[in-house]
């Protein structure tokens, strides 16, 4: 159980709505969650905007640090929804710096460029986000997906 | 101390109010 981490129940009582929902019950004030979520296994993980878009879900358990790190990035997704640039890179920021990396570091690096973006950079200013995705973490998908740039610096990703 | 809410409406209420993102935990007994 993560939740008796001091850290964990901290920053989730203080940045989050916290629900709890037994999947072997089957409460009516819970019936248009579960068809919004449709979870398949416990324990998943749901976290959704205010607007009740969904902004990210895992399935399973995390140590306390992975905990934190995708609470930290779902807040960096709000603040994109809601326009908040200079917040959300600021966020992932933060998780991209941890040391050692969290496995949310690599998708964290990718917005840390997305958030460039929108607070008027332009690709120019995605690059070296990406460039640093792709050296600190060659392996990942999202050094996969942040790929796009010729090697000559000439952005070739269409906007 | 986290407050769990009692129900997703009263979670989507506090929600709009806060701004704060809503966290489900699905669970199961046992």
């Amino acid at each position: 159980m993560t939740y008796p981490d001091e850290s964990v129940a901290t920053f989730l009582s203080e940045n989050f709505v916290c629900l709890r929902f037994n999947v072997a019950e089957a409460k009516p004030e819970m019936r248009e969650l579960l068809h919004i979520a449709k979870p398949l296994w416990s324990p998943t993980l749901l976290f959704l905007d205010a607007s009740r878009a969904e902004l990210r879900r895992f399935t399973g358990y995390l140590p306390p640090k992975g905990f934190l790190a995708e609470m930290k990035f779902v807040l960096g997704l709000s603040a994109m929804l809601r326009a908040d640039y200079e917040r959300a890179h600021r966020l992932f920021r933060e998780i991209a710096d941890d040391k050692p990396p969290t496995h949310v570091a690599p998708e964290a690096l990718y917005w840390v460029g997305s958030a460039k973006y929108r607070l008027g950079g332009g690709l120019a200013a995605v690059k070296p986000a990406w460039d640093e995705l792709i050296r600190r973490f060659p392996g990942s998908v999202w050094a996969l997906r942040a790929d796009v740039f010729p090697a000559d610096g000439d952005a070739a990703a269409s906007s | 101390m986290i407050e769990w809410l009692g129900s997703f409406s009263e979670a989507s209420a506090r929600a709009k109010e806060t701004k704060q993102p809503i966290f489900v935990d699905f669970f199961s007994p046992g």
